[in-house]
């Protein structure tokens, strides 16, 4: 087989929608590696070049390249001859030709064989990502922090050390002792057995379809069917029925709309607070460790406090009213689940009075979180004396936000919704606008009114026209997802 | 006959009518103009292969999809405008059983039970445990088999007056399989319930189907008693010398290659087969369901 063939394996085997978005983040980290350097010569900006590199190589390795794994797996249950043995040569030749393009990249600061180890690196860690189990997984995500932790104590070398190229080649080597291992026990994994792997992308997987790994949400009623039971949402019943016409759609909805019980409440908390409780362990870790450094709880708190805040706002903010309408989205892509229960559920009352409890129940959450978001940022702006432009910043991205959850909402409750590339590109364009925000809240202090980015014209005119455009773009969505709710004869007809 | 007719009017009288239904999806037409009703008490076995538009025909039929043209009426009722009251009358289970995976099956009957005013909770609980179903297991984490026969407990426990079944058996075993029969032909027989049921599994619809609709490309081409096709329709098969005889009404024509001709037809309106039947060395069989099925769908 020949090598362009064999690369090409995985773009064969991964669906459309998982190979554009993958392969588009890694090519963004390769255009932006390569604009850096042309840009910014000298050596921080070839340290940026290839660390936006290596950003894109993680993702590819951890979202993509799985794809191999689950080929070998299908070649070897449905004994076809030579796929197994062709699926693990595009893994060694792809990891082969990364390298090469990392080691091109990091020539002139890191030196080849620096920059190969480290990409050499990056890329087993983003594989053995997505075939260890879970909660193992996730420390890799940790892996940058400890390092940094560890050379507090430990002679771990820093990136521009030349005795790095030897911790990275080790570090490398041992993932891909772990990967190779995984790869083996994972192939030959009984099909009985493949339900209940704890390895992220067997949990991830689609059902009969190779690819629906990809970190992007989808496969989800597989997550739901393969999530431990302690997991899995407990539902509460106590106000359903007809009389309850938004509670009883919140169920029907699935996922974050369903009403839970107390216990359900308190477990979903600890599952979110737990990733919280290892990061904030992890950043006491490196400033404990830190030699000579005294350290100031309150300032420990502080450090830690703000950005946590601001991440759990962003978070809210950004995530509930896209999370909310993607799952919208997803219900009413198809007739035949829960809109073959509710299209001829009686008791809910007349299509207008559907439309108004679907409405309240999709956007209620949304709407009040980015409202109160909202007051919470200009009492903030007003406490920090920020300019008007940054008060504005700071209000703007949870209403603009709330506007999204609406307007996504009800092109996804209409006739016919956009096209996956242009929510895409709404939700990208939303999301560099509140990430702009968000920053501006953690660098509160530095947009006072006579701070040094109060006065920054151009920087802040470039935000307001995109938000504005933001709005336009959202407005016209609403109105016409609006149009197309009321022409419809119910609210259950699934799309297409 | 109804493929051959002109579009009727819909038939406000039966349980479930459709009149000139046509629909398209983006890769062609499924629906080319289906004009179908059911009359009160009868078990209908739409009959059709893979593909040939039934699940589409139901959910035009329930109202859950807009088709491009013509009507569908529940109980008189508009599919896509009824009320409430005419909801309570139905039930219906989709072909693919994955509504409401995060529920377990006893919550998902406490749910649904809570909107029909003659929901029989004391059938459900007995039901699930006589089928075997864990019912505090979430949905999504049971068997299709076991899915599928949940689904028909929430369907059944509604008391309906019309049950809508898309391919019901699909996912069961035998044994399962005839106690849906059974109870579909109990609730038919005993509350006069009208039942709709898409399958392909043609002994499915031996046992219990009083009436047959057969869906071929989304055209309907037949829809009459079960009893009558055995006397209705036939195999009439001409040698090469004749095929020029054959009848231009014929619901499935195939010519084999020594050119001899098999036609599926239909005694006319006085009980004769088509003059073509009486020529020298012509031959008619009877066809049982199964081989009147394969004839007109091959």
């Amino acid at each position: 087989m020949r090598p362009r063939d064999l690369l090409l394996t995985f773009w064969r085997a991964t669906y459309p929608s998982v190979r554009w978005l993958v392969g588009g983040v890694f090519l963004l980290g390769l255009v932006v590696a390569i604009v850096v350097r042309l840009l910014w010569p000298g050596a921080k900006g070839g340290h940026i070049a290839l660390l936006a590199f290596e950003a894109g190589v993680a993702y590819l390795w951890a979202f993509l390249m799985p794809a191999g794994l689950l080929l070998a797996r299908d070649a070897r249950q449905l004994r076809i001859p030579r796929l197994e043995v062709v699926a693990a040569a595009a893994v060694g030749l792809a990891a082969l030709a990364t390298i090469g393009i990392g080691a091109a990249l990091g020539r002139a600061t890191l030196g080849e064989t620096s920059a190969a180890a480290l990409t050499a690196l990056v890329l087993a860690a983003g594989f053995a990502f997505s075939l260890l189990p879970g909660p193992v997984a996730m420390l890799i995500g940790l892996l940058p922090a400890a390092s940094d932790a560890a050379r507090r104590v430990l002679p771990v070398p820093t990136l521009d050390d030349p005795r790095s190229t030897i911790w990275w080649a080790v570090a490398a080597a041992g993932f891909g002792v772990i990967c190779a291992i995984r790869w083996h026990g994972l192939v030959r994994l009984e099909a009985s057995q493949a339900g209940r792997s704890s390895a992220m992308v067997m949990r991830m997987r689609g059902k009969n379809a190779t690819g629906h790994w990809d970190g992007s949400g989808a496969g989800i009623r597989i997550v739901d069917r393969r999530r431990p039971g302690w997991l899995q949402p407990e539902t509460n019943l106590r106000h359903i029925g007809p009389a309850h016409p938004v509670g009883s759609l919140r169920v029907a909805l699935g996922r974050g709309f369903v009403p839970q019980t107390l216990r359900g409440l308190c477990r979903r908390g600890l599952t979110m607070a737990g990733p919280m409780l290892v990061f904030i362990v992890a950043m006491v870790l490196i400033r404990a460790t830190r030699p000579g450094a005294s350290v100031s709880w309150l300032g420990l708190i502080y450090a830690l406090g703000i950005p946590m805040l601001a991440g759990l706002a962003f978070m809210l903010a950004l995530g509930l009213p896209l999370v909310s309408a993607l799952t919208v989205r997803q219900r009413w892509s198809t007739s035949q689940r829960e809109l073959a229960v509710l299209g001829v559920l009686p008791g809910l009352g007349t299509p207008d009075r559907v439309r108004r409890a679907l409405l309240r129940a999709t956007l209620a959450r949304p709407v009040v979180i980015n409202l109160l978001l909202a007051v919470a940022g200009w009492i903030v702006a007003q406490r920090m004396n920020l300019s008007v432009i940054a008060t504005l910043a700071l209000v703007a991205a949870p209403l603009l936000c709330l506007l999204a959850g609406v307007a996504l909402t009800l092109d996804a409750l209409g006739r016919q919704p956009l096209p996956g590339w242009a929510l895409g590109l709404v939700s990208g364009a939303l999301t560099a606008v509140v990430l702009i925000s968000t920053i501006t809240g953690l660098l509160a202090s530095q947009l006072q009114q006579d701070g040094p980015w109060a006065g920054s014209p151009v920087l802040w005119s470039a935000y307001l026209v995109v938000a504005l455009a933001l709005a336009t773009v959202l407005g016209w969505i609403t109105a016409s997802g609006a149009r197309g709710m009321a022409r419809q004869p119910h609210p259950f007809l699934a799309h297409g | 006959m109804n493929a051959q007719l002109a579009p009727a009017a819909v038939d406000t009288t039966s349980p479930l009518s459709v009149a000139g239904l046509r629909h398209s999806y983006p890769d062609g037409e499924v629906l080319r103009g289906v004009d179908l009703a059911l009359a009160p008490g009868s078990v209908l076995g739409l009959i059709g292969r893979n593909g040939a538009g039934k699940s589409t025909l139901i959910r035009a039929m329930l109202g859950l999809l807009e088709p491009a043209a013509g009507e569908a009426r529940v109980f008189g009722q508009p599919a896509l405008r009824m009320d409430d009251q005419a909801k309570a009358r139905l039930a219906y289970v989709p072909q693919q059983p994955e509504a409401l995976g995060w529920l377990t099956a006893t919550q998902l009957l406490d749910y649904v039970g809570r909107f029909y005013p003659g929901w029989d909770a004391r059938f459900a609980g007995k039901t699930l445990e006589r089928w075997k179903i864990p019912p505090n297991k979430l949905l999504a984490k049971l068997s299709p088999g076991e899915r599928q026969r949940v689904d028909l407990i929430r369907a059944l426990a509604s008391q309906p007056e019309l049950l809508v079944l898309d391919e019901p058996a699909a996912a069961l075993d035998p044994v399962a399989r005839r106690e849906l029969l059974r109870e579909v032909a109990l609730r038919a027989g005993e509350s006069g319930t009208t039942v709709l049921f898409s399958t392909h599994i043609v002994s499915d619809l031996e046992r219990i189907a009083s009436d047959i609709a057969f869906l071929h490309e989304g055209k309907l081409l037949l829809h009459c008693a079960a009893d009558d096709t055995k006397e209705r329709f036939a195999r009439l098969w001409l040698p090469a010398a004749m095929s020029a005889a054959a009848p231009a009404a014929a619901l499935s024509r195939r010519r084999h290659e020594d050119g001899s001709l098999s036609l599926v037809v239909e005694r006319d309106e006085r009980g004769q087969w088509p003059e073509a039947s009486r020529l020298t060395g012509a031959r008619v069989d009877a066809l049982g369901l199964e081989d009147l099925f394969v004839e007109v769908a091959e």
